[in-house]
């Protein structure tokens, strides 16, 4: 009896250690999508970031159009809908110096818009625009993606 | 698996230091075969009790002689006028070292620990992570048409502009 529950043992206690292994090994990726015009109001809840976000893109309004929060595992292919077509396609590779190393895709349909590897700081947002120019008059969308281990 | 693949992982089984799958696979070779389940378990009892051992070893040191010897020694050393020396007895550093070196050894088999206070909050992993007061991230590789690339200088956030007629056909 003894030595009938030590390899079962054993094997629970390798199959708990997988388990808290791989439910640790996850990123949070957090993917917002918004609308930059011109003109007309700004969207209540973007209104700490339009500084920021007219720094960056040059406009003056923002609206809200979704908001994807997804926990993803490392070297797992994750993709989010943005809409209209267009996707954005994550893989994550990995944390070097407390950065996050992450291949991004974003497509419409078929088409590949930009295909980069970046080092996002852990935690950290960046931003892609799409749209005819910062500054053009008919607007443009803004992907801000967030990327934090939780490790 | 077999029982030699098993015999050169078993420290590192025993450790958990191995990947996942090779985990399973030890395990699972264990749980059918009994002389690597016995190997495991004695490797498991004498790691426990080698940490046991140094845990009792320590506790009986005597500390109240080591500080006296220290200021006996500073007492006795004449000032340090260029490099660096020293002049503590032999006694007194061999001392010292076995302290080192038995609590390094008892914190290394007793692995890490926490201890909570009561009323105290323990501190999380996540608070102990470093401020971040930079968004600065980098590209190594980047491909597309019509991109430009800027940063908000004063956070570092970086935008990947694309233009609305860019993009590259999927190959």
């Amino acid at each position: 009896m003894k030595h009938a529950t030590g390899p079962t043992l054993v094997v629970v206690s390798a199959l708990l250690l997988i388990a808290a292994g791989a439910g640790a090994q996850t990123l949070d990726i957090h993917v917002t999508t918004v609308r930059a015009a011109d003109t007309g109001p700004c969207d209540p809840q973007l209104e700490a970031m339009r500084p920021r976000l007219r720094k960056l893109a040059g406009y003056r309004a923002y609206q809200l159009l979704a908001e994807q929060q997804r926990r993803v595992p490392w070297r797992n292919t994750e993709a989010f809908d943005l809409g209209d077509g267009r996707s954005l396609v994550l893989l994550p590779k990995g944390m070097v110096d407390e950065r996050v190393m992450m291949q991004v895709r974003l497509l419409e349909g078929r088409r590949r818009l930009v295909d980069t590897n970046v080092r996002l700081v852990n935690g950290g947002t960046m931003v892609f625009g799409l749209g005819r120019d910062a500054r053009a008059a008919d607007g443009a969308l803004l992907i801000l993606l967030r990327a934090e281990d939780n490790r | 698996m077999t029982c030699t693949d098993v015999e050169q992982l078993l420290g590192a089984f025993v450790d958990t230091e191995l990947p996942p799958p090779q985990l399973l696979d030890v395990a699972r070779h264990a749980a059918t075969c009994m002389a690597c389940d016995g190997a495991i378990r004695e490797l498991t009892e004498l790691r426990g009790a080698v940490a046991a051992l140094l845990e009792r070893e320590v506790r009986q040191l005597d500390l109240s002689r080591i500080w006296p010897a220290v200021d006996a020694a500073i007492d006795q050393a004449p000032p340090l006028t260029g490099a660096v020396h020293s002049s503590a007895p032999a006694a007194t550093r061999m001392w010292a070292a076995l302290l080192a070196v038995a609590a390094t050894a008892l914190l290394w088999f007793q692995g890490p620990t926490t201890h909570h206070q009561p009323g105290k909050t323990p501190m999380t992993i996540a608070s102990a992570r470093p401020t971040r007061t930079s968004n600065q991230s980098a590209i190594d590789r980047i491909a597309g048409r019509g991109i430009t690339m800027r940063r908000e200088p004063k956070s570092g956030t970086m935008i990947i502009w694309v233009s609305s007629n860019g993009g590259e056909g999927a190959r």
